[in-house]
């Protein structure tokens, strides 16, 4: 059985963004959680900025990259922005072969992401 | 003067008549272009009533109602019907929808029948219809459609069928799935207010072909799927999609005496999409894609369904792949869930020269590999995968080029390869496929495929695969086959 676990951090000072971990796997069974708890704090916080890290992400399924494009819509509709963090080499190489690198802000350290958050 | 006279005149005339030519040749490629954009549009239009349909309730008879009807207003036929071969006796055909005042089309013994109207429909429907008997059986026979624009002349046609309804012109088209025919869709007497003298033409052929082989793979699954139970259905829902989604793939490879082509798509019992097809461009060109979708059971096939016959109607006379491909994702982008894309490489080889051109929408890497060597090349042009975005985002796909003269062989295969698992949940890796394929380059195409599959059978060790696997490899053989040739001519 493949674990997953989402951690959701305080909102931060300034802009009041978001931070998520996103641990273990995300696939077509997890990815149900993730999007009813995304979906949860985006309508209860209003947040703009989310960062989402995936550092601890060992997989990810076309249903879970569905769900970040979502996701990405969402919040860039309302004039936000998702930044994804540190996927590890599988997961990017995922990204990248799919094509997804081309739409997705992705960054390799939290200083590039809070830049890439507040442009 | 008198012949330079004649001369000038000569030549305007010539010129007069070529240029008339040319602007009737123009006018005829844009008239066939419409043509063919209005066979599309009808084509997709249909595919999105008939997965709408299914998607609510899977009963054959709703569904060959909605084919029938959607066809008679296609072609603005007066009455259609539907003939499928018996359960207990698949050498009988028998009519399962009859729309419209549609006329037996076989010999009738008695007339007394059908001299009353309203049991028409029940005495079509309850006639046996044995394969190759009357021009029906001929089509479940020989599974070609057939054009009769003028009934009264064509000797196929019972004259007895005239005497009630009057049978002006018809088309009839087989259902068939995987070169076998379930059943004859029927059309007869075009009444177009618009020109109402007008019988059946090659157009309208040529749509109801399309439609006939668009409706075939969805009444298979209907048909497959009413003959289950309650649980069976549950169980069997992923079962039937990939009946759907193998009626998709290609029963035969191309047959091209230079080139070496052989694709193979092995189903997982869970997740599934995978998708691979060869259209003929042009006389000198073949177009091949392999391609993968992201939805799973029926929702995924009827996406890869869409992506087919978006395919092969965008694929003949283009000859660039980013082209195509751009027009593709904007059909897939309208029809699809935002949830679901696919991921796929479409390229166009050149018999003549041996180049294949391809873009890849977020498909897995082309790769080539050199017999002499054993060097192996990776090209991965950049491309996002179909269904998700438009625009300028999309347009970035890129076209690479490979020379299969130089490189040999190319390898087009789906994720399912390198993520194949064992049951430590290790995979099977790029690397590995990677050095399998050097070590054989030189084999024949469907050597390499077998060998590939073998291995991973190997090392997944019975581990049932979770995803599709997919490889199409083409290899350059033409010099070998010239060789040959002149080798077999010193020796006779």
């Amino acid at each position: 059985m493949k674990t997953y676990d989402l951690r959701i951090h305080e909102p931060e000072p300034g802009n009041g963004a978001r931070r998520v971990e996103v641990l273990g796997c995300l696939d077509s069974h997890t990815v149900v959680g993730f999007e009813k708890s995304l979906s949860e704090l985006l309508e209860s916080s209003q947040a703009g900025y989310l960062l989402v890290d995936l550092s601890q992400l060992n997989y990810i399924s076309s249903a879970g990259i569905s769900a970040l494009m979502g996701l990405t819509h969402r919040l860039r509709k309302r004039g936000g922005e998702v930044v994804l963090l540190r996927p590890t080499e599988k997961v990017y190489r995922v990204f990248r072969t799919l094509g997804f690198t081309n739409i997705f802000t992705i960054c390799d350290n939290e200083a590039e992401a809070r830049k890439a958050l507040s442009s | 003067m008198g012949y330079l006279l004649l001369l000038a005149v000569a030549t305007a005339i010539t010129l007069g008549v070529l240029l008339f030519r040319t602007h009737r040749a123009l006018w005829m490629a844009q008239y066939q272009i419409r043509l063919r954009d209005h066979e599309r549009a009808t084509v997709f239009r249909f595919l999105n009533e008939i997965g709408s349909r299914i998607t609510r309730r899977l009963d054959l008879d709703q569904t060959l109602e909605m084919v029938v009807e959607f066809c008679c207003g296609a072609t603005r036929a007066e009455a259609g019907a539907i003939f499928l071969r018996d359960k207990e006796d698949p050498e009988v055909l028998q009519a399962r929808v009859v729309q419209g005042l549609f006329p037996p089309l076989h010999e009738v013994a008695s007339g007394k029948i059908l001299s009353k109207r309203k049991f028409l429909s029940d005495f079509v429907k309850k006639e046996r219809i044995r394969v190759g008997e009357g021009i029906i059986g001929l089509v479940a026979r020989n599974g070609e459609s057939i054009l009769i624009p003028d009934a009264a002349a064509d000797s196929r046609v019972p004259q007895s069928a005239n005497e009630l309804v009057p049978l002006e012109d018809l088309i009839l088209a087989p259902l068939s799935v995987r070169g076998k025919v379930l059943g004859v869709l029927v059309l007869i007497n075009k009444k177009d207010e618009a020109r109402p003298e007008a019988p059946f033409d090659e157009q309208d052929l040529s749509l109801v072909t399309a439609l006939a082989d668009q409706a075939s793979v969805t009444l298979d699954i209907v048909r497959l799927y009413e003959e289950l139970s309650e649980k069976q259905r549950l169980e069997q829902e992923l079962h039937l999609a990939h009946e759907f989604q193998a009626a998709l793939l290609p029963t035969r490879m191309p047959e091209i005496p230079e080139i070496e082509i052989f694709g193979t798509s092995e189903p997982a019992l869970e997740v599934g999409g995978d998708y691979f097809d060869f259209i003929e461009v042009d006389e000198h060109r073949l177009g091949i894609v392999v391609g993968d979708v992201s939805g799973k059971g029926i929702p995924g096939a009827l996406v890869m369904a869409t992506l087919r016959a978006t395919l092969r109607a965008e694929a003949p006379g283009k000859t660039s792949p980013r082209e195509v491909l751009r027009k593709v994702n904007s059909q897939i982008v309208r029809d699809t869930k935002e949830s679901v894309f696919v991921s796929a490489t479409y390229g166009i080889l050149d018999r003549r020269t041996g180049i294949f051109r391809f873009a890849r929408a977020g498909h897995e890497p082309l790769l080539c590999c050199r017999a002499e060597n054993s060097e192996l090349s990776s090209y991965e042009p950049n491309g996002i995968v179909l269904g998700m975005v438009e625009g300028e985002l999309f347009d970035l796909l890129e076209e690479g080029e490979v020379d299969l003269r130089s490189v040999g062989t190319v390898v087009l295969y789906t994720d399912g390869v390198p993520e194949a698992m064992n049951t430590a949940r290790e995979e099977y890796g790029v690397a590995r496929f990677q050095s399998l394929l050097r070590r054989n380059a030189g084999q024949p195409s469907q050597q390499i495929v077998h060998t590939v599959l073998d291995d991973i059978a190997r090392f997944t060790q019975g581990n049932p695969p979770h995803d599709d696997i997919t490889l199409v490899v083409l290899r350059w053989i033409g010099e070998a086959a010239y060789e040959a040739e002149v080798e077999s001519v010193r020796a006779g």
